[in-house]
């Protein structure tokens, strides 16, 4: 199973058959792994997420209405997967503060040391400030200047992953230079 | 010329062009795989675990019990009255013999 057309791969998952769904994964699993890790910045999570969004493509592939293609819908649910790890990342840290005793803390971020593999050490050490500061932006923020400017998406696709119009990207995406602006100003005076 | 901070997001952005693509493990589909066996598994029983589903079979037992108990409630009765009767009418049968 080389090569398969998209409505042929759809009708197979829709079968269950085995090597479909495996044919799926081999073919997502990197383009997700790599928009997944850049959002969540932890090998962990990025794991989970991806387990769990190919769990629910194979458990809803007949609720796909094909209305968009199947990689969107796709990059649809990775996303959303993501952001729920954000989201219950935040609550956690929440209650964390509030009551450091009920949860042990969290380990910190790994996965810019695998994103900059091959990278000379200079510019290893600007790739860690980026996605640091990358980190700190809101979520849809985060969203749109990773799938824009980290995967380089193009907008038109961004929105359909996003279910947004271009303006609303477009305004993400530079509000999201803006504040890596404002929390780099200190890197840059060094 | 000193740069704008502006100018420098965008030498440093840059930087994202050479960064070598990240990739999941060859062993991922496997982890997967297994991962989907133990989640169907643990459905089988997480089913019977619900809170409707336990409160649902806890309300037909007592319903089953319920139609059970009134049915011997009213057998109990009938077959109590039947014996009162019987024996009733034991007693009106029985005639004093004169002398």
């Amino acid at each position: 199973m080389d090569t398969l057309n998209e409505q042929d791969l759809i009708n197979q998952l829709r079968q269950g058959n085995e090597p479909a769904f495996a044919f799926l994964v081999n073919n997502y699993k990197n383009r997700l792994y790599s928009v997944v890790l850049n959002i969540l910045q932890d090998t962990g999570d990025t794991e989970d997420a991806l387990q769990e969004t190919f769990i629910q493509v194979y458990e809803s592939i007949d609720s796909f209405k094909e209305e968009s293609r199947l990689s969107t819908w796709i990059y649809r649910i990775a996303i959303r997967k993501a952001l729920e790890k954000l989201r219950r990342r935040k609550t956690r840290q929440r209650i964390q503060s509030i009551v450091p005793w009920w949860m042990p803390k969290e380990k910190s971020s790994d996965a810019n040391l695998h994103l900059n593999e091959g990278i000379e050490v200079e510019q290893k050490e600007q790739a860690q400030a980026l996605f640091k500061a990358i980190n700190l932006l809101p979520a849809k923020q985060k969203i749109a200047f990773t799938l824009i400017q980290v995967q380089g998406m193009k907008y038109e696709e961004a929105c359909e992953v996003m279910q947004m119009g271009v303006k609303a990207i477009e305004s993400l995406n530079s509000r999201a230079k803006e504040n890596l602006r404002k929390k780099l100003a200190a890197y840059y005076k060094k | 010329m000193q740069k704008s901070d502006h100018q420098l997001l965008e030498d440093h952005l840059k930087v994202l062009g050479k960064l070598t693509e990240v990739e999941a493990d060859d062993f991922f589909y496997t982890r997967l795989k297994a991962n989907m066996e133990r989640t169907s598994e643990k459905n089988g029983w997480v089913f019977f675990l619900k809170p409707s589903v336990m409160i649902g079979s806890l309300c037909l037992v007592l319903l089953v019990n319920g139609i059970f108990l009134q049915q011997k409630l009213k057998t109990t009765n009938i077959n109590s009255n039947t014996t009162i009767q019987a024996f009733a009418s034991s007693y009106d049968q029985y005639t004093i013999p004169s002398y």
